[in-house]
């Protein structure tokens, strides 16, 4: 038996939502930065406790409202991934009132926090800033070298099943 | 070809109806854009259909998708795609807008990219700026609290030389005297440095001579020239306006820094200052000041570095003998007075500092007041010194007892204080401002507000070195405002002036 879920990564443009995706999806990684014009869908089949789950990824073109994007991307949404680059605060800025439109508008769709970029923090450094800018209910991941990336997505179908 | 039918037939390549049944089965296509076959499931052509077509249902309206990525047979389209539902069928619209997205890209790209670039450089400057303010900070509390004890230790070590001591003693007391004397200097520098980094030094703009400038730079170094066996000449041009509109105190420092460092750096021959003009219009003067040395001079790679703070502490560090913050000081009083400074160097031969600074020319000489009848002050003068801590009370006392005929009492507190002015009757206040249980400035509000006091002679003593403190308590009207540490004379010559002041 197998089901499908559609996953949408959203947040600021540069924050690295298609580097994580291609990370999960095809095990790669490129420095350089390349602009996602609209959306862009991947899948990837995962078994789950004995269920096979096919997640249907839609990789969003960056934008710093979610209030301001086309709204029938979000339609249907299973689950979103909020991605926010640690080192760029200006991507975290107005990360409540995000998270607060997304739960308005698709209730009991669950919301994980990313914090992407990870590998350019040090060890001691990482908790302190997290503490300081209040993101306490995040993950962090590095898409370049693949810190949780897998992780993140697996945990996210298990919430789902 | 008539135009109704060239539209048919551009649209005809750009756009393809497709049909499937509810579940998502191809029922037609007309395989404009890509190959759909009939019966095949339209997710297999991608994943972004997989999950629309569970989204059609009797209630939604058309859902439109636009800028939507496809990637078939290694071919990758960019599509608008509305979704239908009716009734027996549901309906794909895809139009094929590829061309158009992409022209778009290299804009979208180039504006993103510029965004990061601009949003990680403000965060590199708002970083470098608490970097700074926090050295800055941690400068000025660490040079205010070595302030203190340096002050007390200076104090004791001016009454030592007084003392009865054999050769070798007073030898050795001129060194710590001097080593003193360096450390205060160099706190000096540091505040100095805090201060113009934070903006707190403001500029005076007052009327001053060239010439009273250059005299104080011949005293000071004209020892030291013969000491080391060194010529020191000062020529001054003879457009050169003799007053001039500025701040001299930091003309002054400016000048003694870069005499002071060529000094350092020339084991022998001479260390000249010319000053001439550069530029003169109006009452606008911009005044060039040259310090050239035939010293040791500068390596070409080392001459950006020198006014850098981190490079003098590094030299401070290594150096046997201190550079100094100096140049440091000179490039920020410099900037701060919106001059210029340029450096000229040859390893070996020596070096040249060109500063030049921008000064206002009084349009008539100022006529000078008529000099106050001088009043002999060698009377006996009643001071009252509130200050809590024991040493600087000590220290205090001894000056002021050698002078014989100062008579001091003492306060611990404004309080204190208060209630001693009630009980006698005394010419000159010394005031500490970190006081305990009524601090300084509530104490001069009080006595301010007072008509018995109110013109009493105030002379500020404190370790509290910034500018809005000595304004705060100018505001108030005190005679002087010293900072510890403090030399003896200096102490004296404001509670005589302090005095005499309050007797005319």
């Amino acid at each position: 038996m197998s089901v499908s879920k559609k996953i949408v990564l959203l947040g600021h443009f540069g924050v690295g939502k298609t580097s994580l995706i291609r990370r999960y999806v095809d095990q790669a990684f490129s420095e350089d930065y390349l602009v996602t014009l609209g959306v862009q869908v991947k899948k990837k089949e995962l078994e789950v406790e004995g269920t096979l789950i096919n997640l249907i990824i839609w990789d969003l073109e960056g934008n710093a409202s979610v209030e301001a994007m086309r709204q029938s991307y979000l339609l249907g949404s299973d689950a979103f991934l909020f991605v926010i680059d640690l080192t760029r605060p200006i991507t975290f800025d107005n990360l409540q009132q995000n998270l607060d439109f997304i739960a308005a508008n698709h209730k009991d769709v669950p919301i994980q926090l990313i914090g992407n970029k990870v590998d350019l923090f040090a060890e001691g450094d990482l908790e302190e800033f997290l503490q300081k800018n209040d993101l306490g209910n995040i993950v962090t991941t590095s898409a370049k070298e693949g810190t949780n990336v897998d992780l993140v997505f697996e945990n996210i179908a298990k919430a789902l099943l | 070809m008539s135009t109704k039918n060239l539209k048919l037939e551009l649209l005809e390549k750009k756009v393809q109806i497709l049909t499937t049944d509810h579940g998502g089965a191809v029922l037609e296509s007309d395989d404009a854009i890509f190959k759909a076959a009939k019966g095949s499931g339209i997710q297999e052509i991608d994943p972004f259909f997989e999950a629309i077509v569970p989204l059609s249902s009797p209630e939604t309206e058309n859902l439109e998708f636009p800028c939507i990525n496809l990637k078939m047979d290694d071919q990758e389209f960019i599509l608008d795609i509305e979704l239908r539902y009716q009734k027996d069928k549901l309906l794909f619209m895809l139009c094929d807008l590829t061309e158009h997205y992409q022209r778009s890209h290299p804009v979208v790209q180039e504006k993103n990219e510029n965004t990061i670039l601009a949003n990680k450089l403000l965060l590199e400057q708002a970083i470098a700026n608490e970097k700074e303010a926090l050295k800055n900070s941690f400068l000025a509390k660490l040079s205010h609290e070595i302030r203190k004890p340096l002050s007390n230790m200076m104090g004791f070590v001016n009454l030592l030389q007084d003392s009865n001591m054999d050769y070798e003693q007073g030898e050795m007391l001129k060194i710590v005297r001097q080593t003193g004397l360096h450390i205060e200097e160099l706190l000096n520098d540091l505040l100095d440095i805090s201060k113009i980094s934070q903006g707190t030094l403001s500029l005076k703009q007052v009327s001053f001579k060239m010439k009273d400038v250059t005299k104080h730079l011949l005293d000071m170094f004209s020892l030291k020239a013969r000491s080391k066996r060194i010529d020191f000449e000062i020529n001054i041009k003879e457009n050169v306006p003799p007053t001039l509109i500025g701040d001299p105190i930091r003309v002054k420092q400016i000048l003694i820094n870069l005499v002071d460092n060529a000094f350092k750096n020339t084991p022998k021959g001479k260390v000249i200052l010319d000053i001439s003009v550069d530029y003169s219009r109006a009452k606008k003067v911009t005044v060039r000041f040259s310090v050239s040395d035939t010293g040791y001079g500068i390596k070409d790679a080392e001459i950006p570095k020198i006014f850098d703070s981190y490079y003098q502490i590094d030299q401070l560090l290594t150096a046997t003998e201190g550079q100094g913050l100096g140049l440091k000081i000179v490039d920020d009083l410099v900037k701060l007075q919106k001059g210029k400074i340029k450096v000229k160097s040859t390893l070996g031969q020596g070096s040249q500092f060109d500063v030049s600074l921008p000064f206002e020319v009084p349009l008539r000489e100022e006529k000078k007041p008529p000099r106050k009848k001088a009043v002999d002050v060698d009377e006996p003068i009643r001071v009252l010194c509130v200050d809590d801590a024991e040493l600087d009370q000590m220290l205090i006392m001894k000056i002021l007892i050698n002078e014989g005929f100062i008579s001091m009492d003492l306060a611990i507190h404004g309080e204190m204080a208060l209630q001693l002015l009630e009980l006698k009757k005394y010419d000159v206040v010394l005031l500490d401002l970190d006081l305990p249980v009524l601090d300084g400035m509530e104490f001069l509000k009080r006595i301010r507000s007072e008509r018995k006091t109110k013109k009493l002679p105030i002379v500020v003593l404190t370790a509290m070195a910034g500018p809005e403190y000595q304004t705060a308590a100018e505001k108030l009207g005190v005679s002087a405002y010293l900072t510890k540490p403090f030399q003896p004379k200096d102490l004296v010559k404001a509670i005589k002036l302090a005095h005499k002041n309050r007797l005319t």
